[in-house]
């Protein structure tokens, strides 16, 4: 949308000459006087994030699963047991298959909040 | 060496790939002016209502910014938010605003003012009243294309109406200010 000329630029009569002097006399710049503050001040916190703050949630994350794998006695074993059944096909016990979608749940849940809370 | 000015464009794009606070705010800072006197004169000259409604402007700027498509310039596309905001508080105000048709007696005859300087501040005045008898869509027609300078193109893309339905509002306009301002006139 350009414009080649402007609408006031078209009027010629003594009003037109009326209205483009009340127009350029009111042209001056209105100063800021803290508006842009005011402005800044009121707006929604929730849309922008830091740069920082992806990186920040990844690590707390990967603290708490760390955090979890080493707090219950036996889970990375089981997981990763788990884990190596089902790739290698070998029988798996209820508790093994009960565990890998325990962690695969977590891993979903997870990756949603993260998903909702950076949006 | 100067930095090259950084375009609104580039500002928008820091705003919202990088969410840069920071770029926002400098687009405020940069549009303030003309989104106040603009709302200043859709307010027939409340500037405590302007600026209120102004930072409703950014504020809604701010949450819209990624439907912005630039189709318009951003200063445009302003104006037409503050345009809406404005009709959006003018309706819940509706009955204080001044009635239609004011008491002519109002306009101060020229040839009591003595002095060119006398006469354009009397001048300015007239014009001011006049200018809030006018409806809303008609006062914002004549503010969009004599004060922003715009197109009845961009007019019409900031009212959100046809082009020649702004003509009409500008039409209008100047025959209710030309009759309300007819001692002024030079046939006068």
């Amino acid at each position: 949308m350009t414009a080649t000329h402007t609408a006031a630029e078209e009027g010629n009569d003594w009003l037109d000459d009326v209205l483009r002097a009340d127009a350029h006399d009111r042209a001056d710049y209105i100063g800021d006087d803290g508006f842009t503050a005011r402005v800044m001040a009121a707006l929604p916190a929730g849309r922008w994030t830091p740069a920082w703050r992806k990186p920040l949630i990844l690590a707390a994350w990967a603290c708490v699963a760390l955090a979890a794998l080493i707090a219950v006695p036996g889970i990375a074993d089981r997981l990763l047991r788990g884990i190596a059944a089902l790739i290698f096909g070998h029988r798996l016990s209820v508790t093994d298959v009960g565990a890998v979608l325990a962690m695969l749940v977590i891993a979903t849940w997870s990756g949603i909040f993260f998903a909702a809370r950076t949006d | 060496m100067a930095q090259p000015p950084v375009s609104d464009a580039q500002l928008i794009a820091r705003s919202l790939v990088h969410d840069d606070r920071h770029a926002f705010g400098e687009l405020v800072r940069r549009h303030q002016s003309a989104v106040r006197a603009t709302l200043r004169r859709l307010a027939s000259g409340n500037t405590a209502l302007a600026d209120d409604l102004a930072q409703e402007t950014f504020v809604l700027a701010f949450r819209n910014l990624k439907s912005f498509r630039q189709e318009a310039k951003f200063s445009t596309w302003l104006y037409r938010i503050a345009y809406n905001v404005f009709l959006a508080d003018a309706r819940k105000t509706k009955e204080l605003q001044l009635p239609e048709d004011m008491d002519a007696d109002e306009v101060s005859p020229p040839e009591l003012h003595a002095g060119s300087e006398a006469r354009q501040v009397a001048l300015k005045m007239d014009l001011e009243r006049a200018m809030a008898v006018l409806s809303d869509a008609e006062r914002a027609a004549i503010v969009q294309c004599y004060h922003n300078d715009l197109s009845h193109e961009e007019a019409a893309y900031v009212l959100d109406c046809p082009v020649g339905t702004v003509k009409t509002h500008i039409l209008r306009a100047k025959l209710k200010l030309k009759e309300r301002l007819r001692a002024w006139s030079p046939e006068s």
